[in-house]
């Protein structure tokens, strides 16, 4: 069951990821639900059957709002 | 589709396959997925303690997304080792925060722990230039060798014509073992996990 917190949390879509959530709707929701997990990453789509996740996108709304950086990348 | 890799099998140890994995045909066998963003959080942050992101006893990070194709290499099911596969005009986003892929993302300067001198040109924009990444083979010898040429298979038959790597050096040398031509797409570069380099394949 998902938490509702105090605070207001945002979530921020550009259009490819509000596009690529309708693409894959069908192969991810359960009971006509989909799951969405936010994080420093950004927003992911969350399998129901087995919790993978895949990335949808990272959209940040304007020049104020705080870009945190991925984390450092490595080669393989 | 899986391929079975195994050049001996012995009386009791499945023989080695290895599953070529994507979305969303493939979403019924996405276990293997799983088990195999499991081993990476075992190896890359368990074992070799790289700050990369994990939840739910998995690795995972911004290039996996729905157009990766993985190719999980198992025993009867059991991971033993993994790739993802990203084509290079892959992109996400359309705002100030872009990812492509993680060589061209390197060379744009988005990501802070690779160097940006990693290739002396820009990386391609092609659909038939994909890049594999998350090489993961640890258990036991050829299990590199059957993941890179299950990949070599996936490509041609996608008509693809070249894929780009990211790796030691020796994982260029391991390339050039198996019969491929590896071009470099740079200097060897390092950090403080190690010296590495970008370089390119042609498919076979």
């Amino acid at each position: 069951m998902s938490q509702i917190p105090e605070k207001p949390v945002f979530a921020f879509f550009s259009a490819d990821m509000a596009e690529t959530l309708v693409t894959y709707f069908r192969h991810y929701e359960k009971n006509g639900v989909v799951a969405l997990e936010l994080n420093r990453l950004g927003i992911w789509l969350v399998n129901p059957h087995d919790r993978t996740r895949q990335f949808l996108g990272k959209a940040v709304h304007d020049d104020d709002t705080p870009v945190i950086p991925p984390p450092r990348a490595k080669w393989m | 589709m899986d391929v079975d890799a195994s050049p001996e099998n012995g009386h009791h140890v499945a023989p080695l396959a290895v599953a070529v994995l994507r979305l969303p045909e493939d979403l019924s066998k996405w276990v293997l997925v799983h088990r195999y963003l499991k081993l990476r959080k075992s190896v890359f942050i368990d074992r070799m303690g790289w700050e990369l992101h994990a939840s739910d006893a998995m690795e995972y990070e911004q290039y996996d997304t729905p157009r990766a194709v993985y190719l999980v290499a198992h025993r009867d099911g059991e991971v033993v080792g993994g790739a993802r596969l990203l084509p290079t005009d892959h992109r996400v986003g359309t705002g100030k925060i872009v990812y492509t892929y993680m060589i061209r993302d390197a060379w744009l300067e988005n990501l802070p722990g690779l160097p940006a001198d990693l290739c002396e040109v820009e990386p391609p924009v092609d659909p038939l230039v994909w890049e594999l990444t998350r090489l993961t083979a640890p258990a036991e010898p050829g299990i590199g060798a059957a993941i890179l040429t299950a990949a070599n298979d996936f490509l041609r038959r996608e008509g693809a014509r070249a894929c780009l790597f990211l790796g030691p050096p020796a994982f260029m040398r391991m390339a050039r073992s198996m019969g491929y031509e590896p071009k470099p797409l740079g200097k060897i570069t390092g950090n403080h996990d190690g010296r590495f380099l970008a370089f390119s394949c042609a498919v076979i």
